[in-house]
Formats: structure tokens, C-alpha cells, sequence
């Protein structure tokens, strides 16, 4: 039996490196996005440490920007029966499709999608504990977990509530967040709904009563739902996901903070592909998916009367591409990705002499690789 | 593979073996062996030769518990995914399921978890 269950260190990764060209500001970028080491370590048949350690952008040197060393995850999972664990630590809540799951060879196109890189901040890590279970008999997983909350005071206009991660590094622990998730697999589909619910208020109750904030557990909150599907048959796969934030206390943030915090955003997208080699056995094992995207998000759905609306952030994003992997473990990605935004508003215009006028349209081309070992 | 529920077996373990009853397979549908104490299940399933494949339900990424689903199997840490044969059908895992050997004996599978 001791083979099967033996204690063990294991070792794996994943990066990408990424070229690409804004056809409206006439720049090109070549850039090591990211390069990820997991270190696991089975203690024994029923306690492992998992961990995730990411550096982006290739390098960091002091009083530069750009570059960040961060761990992604780093938790001990306790089994309780091969259907039922809790994990502890630094871990990604089960929300949305690419925050557990979101390798470079397991989606199209270079970059993440717009909706779970702004709307849902992927990839969102904070410190908690979680119970995950599978129920008996049934492809049905559920999941529970409760984090540290977001710091509101540190949300930025145009990145939603992505900032105000505190990502294991100096959390405050007053405000705290509940986050769960169904997953149902039925033969070719999976199903999930998520949600959310945290304060967001670090501060002391004493500086939070001066700022006029809710300070608590649960206080100034974030509430986030989360429903998405995937389907996978014969080279054929579709996926499709939506998601809305609702922040009403935003009124209050952006008094206390200035921010121009929404009090609602909401994201969409649905794409097809397909594997233009399925069924050629001469090609087994290759892959060549040809994909279309279609997003749709609105990082300022709703504005309180003392926000500013920004037309920019109310966007529509069509990205057609293909993803080559000659094996299961590389992909060479090309895409090419239309915005489609809402008139800025002059208030906000930054008026930088080195930039083009803003252009409500803009085109991007890139060019990838990835890989996950 | 069967859709929607799935049969669970809850077995002993008795001198590194479980013991699984014949008759509780009607057609080829899979089965998920729940050994007493064993921190992995394992997916049993009757061929249709009459031969059974006993798959280990341990990733073989990163040594994850493996679910049913997906019509195959699917490791939610990273992803990777097996087909009913256990085969890697995407990363990172590049290894398929460890196949346990499955004897047919006195009307029951002897499955060895030695």
C-alpha cells in the first residue's frame, strides 16, 4: 500500500512570453509576462503543501517598475477522505473559470480575458481556510472558504476592485469574506456558480468612524455572483461566463478615498473553438484550435452621485485567434483583439502630448508562447 | 460512462486487498471504490471483454485526489484531465492514471492496493 500513498515532493511550473502591437499608439511590446514554480509536498497520506511562486515581466531591480515576485499560492490541504478536504493558507477562492485554473495552455489567447482580469481580479489569492467536498455519487463539488477581505481604500478607477488585494502580504484581518461554489459535470458540460461577500474596510474602527465608513467583519461591503458553463466535444469546446460586483456603499469609499469606486460592474463573454486536427490520427496529440471571443464588461454600470463616468471603461472586446500545441504541455498562441469603447470624458482626459487622441476603437495583434510542465 | 449519479462502493480493506462483488455490475458502467482509510478512490470499470480496468484516482501531476466528471476524470488543482482509460487528455499531469491490477475471483474483484 505504501507505494500508492507514498510521501513526495513534487516539481512543475508554467510561463508565458508574449509580443504585442497597439495599433493606435503605434508601440509594440515584447514581454516574459510570467514564469511560475510549483513546489508540492506530500507530508503523508493526508496533509500536502501546495505552493505557487510567480515572477512577472523577467525581472526586479530596485526603484524600477515593472517585475513582481509574488507567491500565488502557498497552503497546506488536510484530507479528510479522498472526497473532502479543508486547505489553510494563502490559496485562490473558486470563483470564475481561469482562477483556479488558469495555465497558459488551457485558454485562448495570450492574454487572460478582459472580464477575470478586471471584473473578477484573476489571479485573486488571499489567506484563509477552505472546506472543498465532492458529494457522493454525484459529479457535484462544492466549496466554501473564508478569506481576508479587500482594502477599498486602495480599489483605482479603471482596474475595478483588482487593487484592493491584499494578496497574502500584510492583510488586515477585521474585514473578512465568504466566498463558495457549486460545480456540477455532466458528461461534455460543466457547470459552476460562485459568490462572494466581503467587508472592505482595514482601517481601525476608530479611523474608519472618522472616514465615515461601515468598519466590521463584513463592513463597506463587495458582493460578487458568478455563473459560467463549458463544454468540451470532439474537438469542440465552448465556454460562456457572467459576473456582476456590487459595491453599495461606493458613495461612501469615494468620499472617504476619492477613488471614483463604482457601486456596480458587471462582465460577460462567450467563446467557441475548435480543434481544426480532431479526428486525424496522423495528428494525435497536436492541437490547432481556432477560437472567437466575444467580451463584454462595464467597470462603471452604476456610479454613485459623487463618481465620475468614464465612458472608456464601458467595453466590448471581439478577440479571434488560434492556439497551436504540438504537445499537450506547449501552445503558440496568435490573436488578434478589437476594442470597442465609450467616449471618454473630457474631465478625465489625460492630456499627455506623447499619447494619440483618444480613439474609441483600437486594435491589438499578438503573438505568444506558453508552456506547463 | 454514465451520466449523473454515480455508484459509490464502500469497501474494507482487508491484507492490502478490497474485495468489490460482481453483481453489483449490471452493464460496463463505472464504479468509484471508496477503500476504508485510503486517501484516493479508485474508478473500476467492466470491460467489454469482461475484464475490469481499476484506475488509482491520484493525479499523477502533483499527487492530487482525481474526481469523476468530464466524462473521464479531472484534477481541480491544475486542471489536468484523463479520459475513461485514464490517458492525459491536458496538462500539466503527462502521466495517465496508475492502472491496479484487477482480479476476477469466487464472484467478486480483487482489486490489490499493495
Amino acid at each position: 500500500m505504501s507505494q500508492l500513498t507514498s510521501s513526495s515532493t513534487t516539481i512543475g511550473g508554467y510561463g508565458n512570453a508574449v509580443y504585442s502591437h497597439d495599433v493606435n499608439q503605434k508601440t509594440s511590446l515584447a514581454d516574459l509576462e510570467r514564469v511560475v514554480l510549483f513546489v508540492g509536498h506530500k507530508f503523508n497520506a493526508s496533509t500536502t503543501f501546495f505552493s505557487e511562486l510567480e515572477m512577472e515581466d523577467a525581472k526586479v531591480s530596485g526603484g524600477e517598475d515593472g517585475g513582481e515576485i509574488a507567491f500565488e499560492q502557498a497552503y497546506v490541504k488536510f484530507d479528510i477522505d479522498p472526497d473532502h478536504y479543508f486547505t489553510a493558507g494563502l490559496f485562490l477562492p473558486r470563483i470564475g473559470i481561469l482562477n483556479e485554473n488558469h495555465l497558459p495552455t488551457t485558454f485562448n489567447g495570450n492574454e487572460r480575458t478582459q472580464v477575470e482580469t478586471y471584473i473578477l481580479p484573476s489571479t485573486w489569492r488571499e489567506l484563509g481556510i477552505g472546506f472543498y467536498g465532492t458529494m457522493s455519487g454525484m459529479p457535484l463539488n462544492y466549496s466554501i472558504a473564508l478569506v481576508n477581505g479587500l482594502n477599498s481604500s486602495t480599489f483605482e478607477h479603471g482596474s475595478g476592485i483588482r487593487e484592493g488585494r491584499f494578496e497574502g502580504r500584510n492583510a488586515s484581518a477585521n474585514n473578512l469574506a465568504l466566498t463558495g461554489a457549486l460545480q456540477l459535470r455532466e458528461g461534455d458540460w460543466k457547470f459552476q456558480v460562485a459568490g462572494y461577500y466581503g467587508g472592505t474596510v482595514a482601517a481601525s474602527p476608530q479611523a474608519a468612524d472618522t472616514l465615515q465608513l461601515s468598519s466590521g467583519i463584513f463592513g463597506t461591503p463587495v458582493a460578487i455572483g458568478e455563473a459560467d458553463f463549458q463544454y468540451e466535444h470532439e474537438g469542440l469546446t465552448a465556454r460562456a461566463l457572467g459576473t456582476i460586483v456590487s459595491i453599495p456603499d461606493a458613495f461612501e469609499i469615494n468620499r472617504a478615498y476619492g477613488n471614483n469606486t463604482p457601486s456596480r460592474e458587471y462582465g460577460t463573454y462567450i467563446e467557441l473553438a475548435y480543434n481544426v486536427f480532431q479526428g486525424c490520427e496522423q495528428l494525435r496529440g497536436k492541437q490547432l484550435n481556432v477560437f472567437a471571443r466575444y467580451e463584454r464588461l462595464d467597470m462603471n454600470a452604476s456610479i454613485p452621485s459623487n463618481g465620475v463616468t468614464d465612458g472608456t471603461l464601458d467595453q466590448h472586446h471581439l478577440i479571434v485567434g488560434i492556439s497551436y500545441l504540438p504537445i499537450n504541455d506547449i501552445v503558440l498562441k496568435a490573436d488578434v483583439r478589437w476594442l470597442k469603447a465609450g467616449d471618454q470624458n473630457p474631465a478625465l482626459a489625460t492630456g499627455n502630448p506623447a499619447e494619440s487622441p483618444y480613439d474609441a476603437t483600437n486594435t491589438f495583434f499578438s503573438l505568444g508562447i506558453g508552456f506547463s510542465y | 460512462m454514465s451520466c449523473g449519479s454515480i455508484p459509490v462502493y464502500d469497501a474494507p480493506i482487508t491484507e492490502d486487498r478490497v474485495k468489490i462483488p460482481l453483481s453489483l455490475f449490471v452493464g460496463n458502467e463505472v464504479h468509484i471504490i471508496r477503500p476504508a482509510g485510503f486517501p484516493y478512490n479508485i474508478a473500476l470499470q467492466r470491460k467489454s471483454d469482461g475484464t475490469f480496468l481499476a484506475l488509482l484516482l491520484r493525479c499523477t501531476h502533483a499527487d492530487n485526489q482525481v474526481n469523476y466528471g468530464g466524462n473521464g476524470y479531472v484534477c481541480n488543482l491544475h486542471g489536468s484531465r484523463y479520459d475513461a482509460a485514464g490517458e492525459v487528455t491536458r496538462g500539466p499531469a503527462t502521466r495517465p492514471l496508475r492502472k491496479l491490477m484487477a482480479e476476477v475471483r469466487d464472484l467478486s474483484v480483487l482489486l490489490s492496493l499493495a
